[in-house]
């Protein structure tokens, strides 16, 4: 479990300290203060020393594949914070009573490039000829974890790709990310199918909506040899995936991520995407349990005061006083830095009774 | 900004709204803004909301004296202190028989970092670190009223009203008066505070006597109306006249029974309303009775005289003989009694 962390520079954030985190975590505030970049740092020291992780981390919100997305380059320089001259991460946490740290620092310089001495695939989708210029940067990654202290090199240029970067096999702590339109690109009921107990989850998931569902499948189409996803109903039969609406979707990807983060960290990004409001008490009730069941922290940004109060409802504060599973982070940024009030659920629950309290600023 | 002003009741509340609105600009704002909502949770409390420009000021009566801190503690700290809810905070208490300074340790110690400078009548910035861990500053005065002597805002009010000469008259004669009878009003006038308030509550009596009998809806409630007998006898009466509702078939029935009881009876019943309903009441209850035992009356199968419209004919009959316990003899039912007629029903 993540206990505590603190972001010296990370995107925009600069100098925020998050502490007495709890099994759910509800990470709110005005846009642009820096939810989903939280979220991103988390997922840095989930495995600080692998470039493979950096780089999914970095690509994670340009997942467009055409030849006009974002280059690595530029999404890799992006994590760093806005400052004149220095380029340096730097995101430390204690997780599971242990000091973990990623410090990503180095120096951005221009190079020149010549095609005829480099693989032509630098330039697959380029037809300029002759010696060219490029951005490089040149640091590394200083990492703390396992009470190991290390540093991988980091070398890319414009031109650098994430293809063929070795994706290593130790991480500090399982970790699980659902983007806000994770339910839109993923494919995961073949991941599902795959595990038995996964499965199970899923579909008691899916129930919530639509008890008559009973299963999940994959079968090949009658047209072409593609699979395709189905669910299987009670009265309607097998019914291919894509005619149930996105709710249902993203419940999968939900409980799907629940059992793959087993006794790690879930991170959620804009927890309400998808789901109608009148599915809140159930979803939630059933992503809190979940959790608690296979021994999941956590961390949910919301924009909606709804899903604020959804979640804080699954703790029925009125009837009982003795746990409280649920902080309450707000991020602000004012004058260049970043600050964070902790709440504890029943607090916030509390005070939105008295006095209305808008949580979210 | 907002702003914030604490006193003591709904009484100084209504003044200093008063004060604000004639004379500092401020206007009234039904609800306030929706991110502070604050709710009243006991019944002598109130809140009022205005507003001058941008900026808002909220009025509280936090019921009583005693509950300054118990109300601040309880939504304003944590709204402060959550998201800086306000910049300006004032604190309006009576000095009753305390001292000044006196009543600024007491609001000094109950009242956290932001009273922890304090002068009576005086602005001071205060500072507190909010939920963020932000310093914020908060400004600060306690009013304690009245200004050179001892008393309440009731003293203010009705030294106020003694600026005009007659005025003053009525205010010595009250307060002399009130101050003549308290011994013997010991169970209502216990204290000096509460003397006060019925000074100047004779002073406005006085002044304004069917302004002041408005207060009687309110009144209602505190008295213990069940305990006093007059007023228990007048209770039955509506109860019965409900059942008059409930036994009532036809709209007329009551109309035409209630002549019959006032006009036909040998004797009558006088100018005495409280008996003539009673026997009202009796009656049709009786012609109830009547119709259960006898159908044939139910049915208008007997013959009668059409003193009732909108009764059976046959009943006249019938309600002539219970007539007979308007003089007091008893209910008379083929000669029985009435324990024997329920006696016959079962």
């Amino acid at each position: 479990m993540i206990q505590s962390f603190h972001i010296d520079g990370f995107r925009g954030i600069h100098n925020l300290t998050v502490d007495n985190l709890n099994s759910v975590n509800l990470i709110v505030g005005d846009n642009n203060c820096g939810k989903t970049s939280v979220l991103e740092a988390l997922q840095l020291l989930s495995a600080p020393s692998q470039i493979s992780n950096l780089f999914r981390v970095a690509r994670s919100r340009d997942f467009i594949l055409t030849s006009g997305g974002v280059s690595l380059y530029e999404n890799v320089m992006c994590l760093f914070p806005h400052t004149e001259s220095r380029y340096e991460i730097g995101i430390h946490a204690i997780i599971n009573d242990r000091q973990v740290d990623c410090c990503i620092h180095g120096e951005e310089s221009r190079i020149m490039i010549v095609p005829e001495e480099t693989s032509g695939e630098i330039f697959q989708h380029s037809v300029m000829l002759g010696e060219t210029e490029a951005d490089q940067f040149i640091g590394s990654i200083d990492y703390v974890y396992a009470n190991r202290r290390g540093s991988t090199p980091l070398h890319l240029n414009t031109f650098s790709k994430a293809s063929g970067v070795t994706i290593g096999k130790s991480s500090v702590i399982r970790m699980a990310y659902i983007s806000p339109s994770e339910h839109l690109r993923s494919n995961i009921v073949s991941q599902i199918v795959r595990n038995d107990e996964y499965k199970e989850i899923c579909i008691a998931a899916l129930q919530l909506f639509d008890p008559d569902i009973i299963d999940i499948l994959q079968m090949k189409s009658t047209v072409g040899i593609r699979v395709v996803d189905y669910l299987k109903h009670r009265t309607l039969g097998s019914m291919p995936l894509s005619t149930f609406g996105d709710g249902v979707k993203k419940v999968l990807v939900l409980a799907n991520a629940i059992a793959r983060s087993a006794n790690g960290v879930l991170l959620i990004d804009e927890v309400e995407t998808a789901i109608h409001k009148k599915y809140y008490d159930d979803i939630f009730r059933f992503i809190v349990k979940a959790c608690r069941t296979f021994h999941v922290q956590v961390f949910i940004t919301t924009h909606s005061i709804e899903a604020v109060d959804g979640l804080l409802a699954t703790q029925d504060y009125h009837q009982q006083t003795m746990s409280d599973d649920i902080s309450v982070i707000t991020i602000k940024k004012e004058n260049r830095k970043s600050y964070s009030r902790i709440l504890s659920g029943r607090e916030v629950a509390e005070n939105r009774e008295s006095f209305g309290f808008e949580v979210r600023l | 900004m907002n702003r914030v002003i604490l006193c003591e009741g709904k009484t100084d509340a209504i003044l200093l709204s008063y004060y604000l609105k004639k004379i500092a600009g401020w206007y009234p704002d039904k609800r306030g803004p929706k991110e502070l909502a604050f709710k009243t949770r006991e019944k002598n409390e109130s809140i009022y909301w205005y507003k001058k420009a941008d900026e808002l000021l909220m009025i509280c009566g936090v019921g009583g004296k005693e509950n300054f801190q118990k109300f601040f503690s309880r939504d304003i700290e944590k709204a402060i202190y959550a998201v800086n809810a306000f910049s300006r905070i004032v604190i309006i208490i009576d000095r009753d028989n305390r001292s000044i300074e006196d009543i600024e340790c007491s609001i000094q110690r109950g009242f956290g970092p932001f009273f922890s400078s304090i002068k009576n009548r005086e602005w001071k910035t205060n500072t507190y670190n909010d939920k963020f861990g932000i310093e914020q500053m908060l400004e600060s005065m306690l009013l304690i009223i009245p200004i050179h002597q001892q008393g309440a805002l009731e003293t203010v009010m009705l030294s106020a009203i003694s600026e005009n000469p007659y005025d003053a008259k009525i205010v010595n004669h009250c307060g002399s008066f009130v101050k003549q009878i308290r011994p013997d009003a010991a169970d209502y006038i216990s204290t000096d505070r509460l003397e006060l308030k019925a000074h100047l509550s004779t002073v406005w009596a006085i002044q304004s006597p069917e302004k002041v009998f408005d207060f009687i809806n309110d009144q209602i409630d505190a008295v213990a109306w069940e305990n006093m007998k007059r007023f228990v006898s007048v209770l039955e009466l509506l109860n019965q006249f409900n059942r008059l509702m409930v036994l009532n078939r036809q709209p007329a029935m009551v109309g035409a029974a209630s002549e019959f009881v006032h006009e036909a009876l040998p004797g009558g019943v006088g100018d005495d309303r409280e008996i003539g309903d009673q026997c009202v009441e009796q009656l049709i209850h009786d012609i109830a009775f009547a119709e259960r035992l006898f159908p044939e009356i139910r049915e208008g199968r007997l013959g009668g005289d059409a003193r009732l419209p909108g009764v059976a004919p046959g009943l006249v009959v019938e309600i002539e003989r219970a007539a007979g316990i308007f003089d007091g003899v008893g209910h008379q039912l083929r000669g029985g009694d009435r324990r024997a007629e329920e006696q016959m029903l079962k």
